[in-house]
């Protein structure tokens, strides 16, 4: 059990670090929901009430879509873009698709393998692209529920304020839609052009987002 | 976590479409009969009772519509806009026409 804690602390850390935010979110916007509600002459809701509110899951959804839109071109395209010095970053010189052998997919695929990096063909080739494609899909089934939960809640904002609904097409080509979505973006974006820049000059010593502490400006794909 | 947001949303899309709309739709009914018979002020809600009177609807409740906790109602060329509270729904806005609407009780 020890065992398992420990090599599974980073992602159960984070696990719980994420539940911990979200219902901390939860109760925040409770609160501020009702506020609002109290200040435009209504009543408040229950914490159940809200739970199953679209005001609450488009400010989720909203968030998660921009971390799995992050990582997926995090993921993707630093196959291609370099970062000269830092430890995200490909050395300059293999910017691109590596060879079978590099990957060890294939013959050169070893015992250990998982077995649809050994079995060739499109199998192959999908696991080859495995880890962009789901956090693709998750960016798109985060943002669709963004489009419906943010379509929900703004048209109960357009009847409070004594508006008509709008259909789904009209709301995803609302500036309502597309300032969720872009002041999520700019922040993703923001954070990975820091990181790759940043890590070429400062050091976080035995992290491996980082190079070693003594390791040159110059040295990329390294990590301490 | 797919399914579970799934079903999630068929619970609010439910939630907020079907179970509900007889509710609405019966307060919108009986807030028109009501406005027709000159009693419509004890059917609206704390904000609209203010300067209330009642509306002049012509015909039926006709097409409902209703998100969350908020409905609005077409009675004839008018709309009728209501808000649930704890004890049921109540009339936010009667006699709305326009966009940005003018209410002859409530509104903006």
């Amino acid at each position: 059990m020890k065992k398992f804690l420990r090599e599974n602390s980073l992602t159960l850390a984070f696990g719980l670090l994420f539940l911990g935010a979200l219902v901390g979110q939860f109760f925040v916007g409770h609160a501020d929901f009702n506020e609002r509600q109290l200040t435009a002459g209504l009543n408040e809701v229950s914490l159940g009430e809200y739970l199953v509110s679209s005001d609450f899951w488009v400010d989720v959804t909203e968030n998660w879509q921009s971390e799995y839109l992050q990582f997926f071109l995090y993921v993707t395209a630093t196959v291609w873009l370099i970062q000269r010095g830092s430890p995200e970053s490909k050395p300059p010189d293999k910017a691109g698709p590596q060879p079978d052998k590099e990957q060890q997919v294939g013959q050169y695929a070893s015992d250990s393998s998982p077995r649809w990096a050994r079995v060739g063909g499109w199998r192959t080739r999908l696991y080859s692209n495995s880890l962009g494609l789901v956090m693709l899909l998750l960016f798109l089934f985060s943002w669709s529920m963004q489009s419906i939960t943010g379509w929900y809640s703004y048209n109960s904002q357009q009847l409070q304020d004594f508006m008509s609904p709008v259909g789904w097409l009209s709301y995803v080509g609302s500036p309502d839609f597309w300032n969720r979505s872009l002041q999520n973006w700019q922040s993703e974006f923001l954070a990975i052009a820091s990181m790759a820049i940043l890590s070429v000059w400062f050091r976080q010593h035995s992290s491996p987002e980082s190079k070693p502490v003594g390791a040159a400006h110059s040295v990329s794909d390294r990590s301490g | 976590m797919r399914v579970g947001m799934i079903a999630l949303l068929a619970l609010l899309a439910a939630g907020c479409s079907s179970a509900d709309e007889p509710d609405a739709r019966a307060a919108a009914e009986k807030y028109v009969s009501a406005a027709q018979n000159g009693q419509s002020c004890a059917l609206v809600a704390p904000r609209a009772a203010r300067d209330c009177t009642d509306p002049r609807l012509d015909g039926s409740v006709g097409e409902m519509q209703l998100w969350g906790d908020e409905a609005v109602a077409a009675v004839g060329d008018k709309r009728v806009y209501l808000h649930r509270f704890s004890e049921g729904w109540k009339v936010t806005g009667a006699g709305c026409s326009g966009e940005p609407a003018e209410c002859e009780v409530g509104g903006p």
